[in-house]
């Protein structure tokens, strides 16, 4: 496919020219909804979605599916030296299949086709767990913690303590239990309530921050597409 | 009332082996992450490109029931056809123009420059519009905290143009400190939320407490 593409785009002008045409059509089909949600619109949506799942099911299969079944053929060939291959190749395969009988009617519930979600599920709850560790939980504990060494600037050390009192009553902001009776639990209560009000202050900030580079990012990009349409279509700029 | 009764064996078999499995490769992979060892991490290497490969046949599984929906829309002459027709279609062809050099060759390139890229762009560029008009909705309401989450936004959005650090420096000092302080103080709290729930959910599916695979 790719020689017949290159055979057929190898002159380089008429390809590229029809691809910015076709840019071009797709960027106003979507700003069509501008005015309202129109079949132009509906039709640029659709081929977002069938571009996307063409593009990630073609990699997907050709990228991970396609040398294992190359290796399986390969340690196939070369048995019986190389079982335990064919056994690590079969293995993963196995899996999928059980995965794939969840389409069948008469499969779908049993023992054999949740044993691929299982280890889906497995290795999933592993990476995420180990994930969450060591990529949030202790570099976020870490660095809230040395923010409030002291450091060079005289103000820095309040700046610290602010990010402190900010992140521990953003967590704060997230506890639902209902009061005890006794008066230290009312006294803890109303401290962390108090706390936690604070903290859903610091939220909110975080969000109008997020916001605003929401907002940025999106500007640019309309802005990009904007100047495609302006300079790369129709020459004006 | 009779009660129902409960085939012990088949209740094992179809619990026990699942939930065996997760919590055996979980593990494994949980430990694999934290003890450094040569055997260990090539096991969990192994596993985690089995998982992979699981992973690609799941996505296979989602086209499979993608293909069934749109196929079943289309036989059955929906309202909605014409755009299942357009999107099989679509996936059709940018597939078998992308399968033969899976992402890197020519083709690939030309499906991702000229048709996905400018309808990511402007379905991102047309957010603006409605960000636009749900932050109109958001600052109707007048709360002490809509006003904090105004004034953030107003200070990050103003202090970002270049232009600002020449009208005075302060203005683009005042965005430093909101984003490096007060907005990196309620992330993080929220980011310490998040990993404990994920840390939470993952032991509750490692222990077999929660058992989605298996209903």
């Amino acid at each position: 496919m790719d020689t017949l593409f290159n055979s057929v785009c190898s002159s380089g002008g008429f390809c590229d020219a029809l691809g910015v045409w076709l840019a071009a059509l797709l960027t106003i089909l979507v700003f069509t909804y501008l005015i309202r949600d129109t079949f132009l619109f509906r039709i640029a949506s659709s081929l977002l979605v069938g571009t996307a799942i063409g593009f990630v099911s073609a990699v997907v299969i050709r990228n991970v599916l396609y040398p294992l079944v190359i290796a399986l053929v390969d340690d196939i060939f070369a048995l019986p030296g190389s079982w335990l291959a064919v056994v690590i190749d079969l293995l993963p395969i196995v899996l999928g299949v059980s995965l794939l009988m969840k389409l069948t009617p008469n499969f779908r519930g049993t023992t054999f086709s949740n044993i691929g979600l299982a280890y889906l599920f497995g290795i999933g709850a592993a990476l995420a767990i180990g994930g969450a560790l060591s990529g949030l939980l202790v570099p976020q504990l870490t660095a809230t913690m040395i923010s409030v060494a002291p450091q060079g600037d005289s103000l820095d050390w309040l700046n610290g303590l602010l990010i402190v009192i900010g992140t521990l009553g953003a967590f704060l902001a997230f506890r639902f239990i209902q009061p005890g009776d006794r008066p230290w639990q009312r006294v803890y209560d109303t401290i962390t309530k108090g706390w936690g009000t604070l903290g859903r202050g610091f939220i909110m900030v975080a969000f109008g921050a997020l916001l605003a580079s929401l907002i940025s990012a999106r500007v640019s990009a309309l802005v990009g597409q904007l100047y495609f349409l302006l300079h790369d279509w129709l020459n004006l700029i | 009332m009779e009660q129902p009764r409960i085939n012990i064996g088949v209740l094992l078999r179809r619990q026990l082996i699942p939930v065996g499995i997760a919590l055996g490769v979980g593990l494994i992979v949980l430990i694999g992450q934290f003890i450094s060892n040569s055997t260990l991490d090539s096991i969990v290497g192994v596993l985690v490109s089995w998982g992979a490969i699981v992973g690609a046949f799941a996505l296979l599984l989602g086209l499979a029931n993608l293909g069934m929906f749109h196929a079943g829309r289309i036989l059955k002459r929906d309202a909605q056809m014409p755009f299942s027709i357009l999107i099989v279609a679509s996936a059709l062809v940018v597939f078998l123009l992308v399968l033969p050099s899976g992402g890197a060759g020519a083709a690939s390139q030309w499906v991702m420059r000229y048709l996905y890229q400018p309808l990511e762009a402007s379905f991102l560029a047309l957010l603006v519009f409605f960000i636009g008009s749900a932050v109109y909705r958001a600052l109707r309401i007048r709360t002490w905290e809509m006003a904090l989450f105004a004034i953030s936004a107003i200070v990050v959005l103003v202090g970002s143009v270049p232009f600002m650090a020449v009208v005075s420096p302060l203005i683009p000092a005042a965005k430093e400190w909101v984003v490096n302080v007060p907005a990196l103080a309620g992330v993080r709290g929220i980011l310490l939320g998040v990993a404990l729930g994920i840390i939470a959910t993952g032991l509750r599916l490692l222990t077999g407490i929660d058992r989605p695979y298996s209903h």
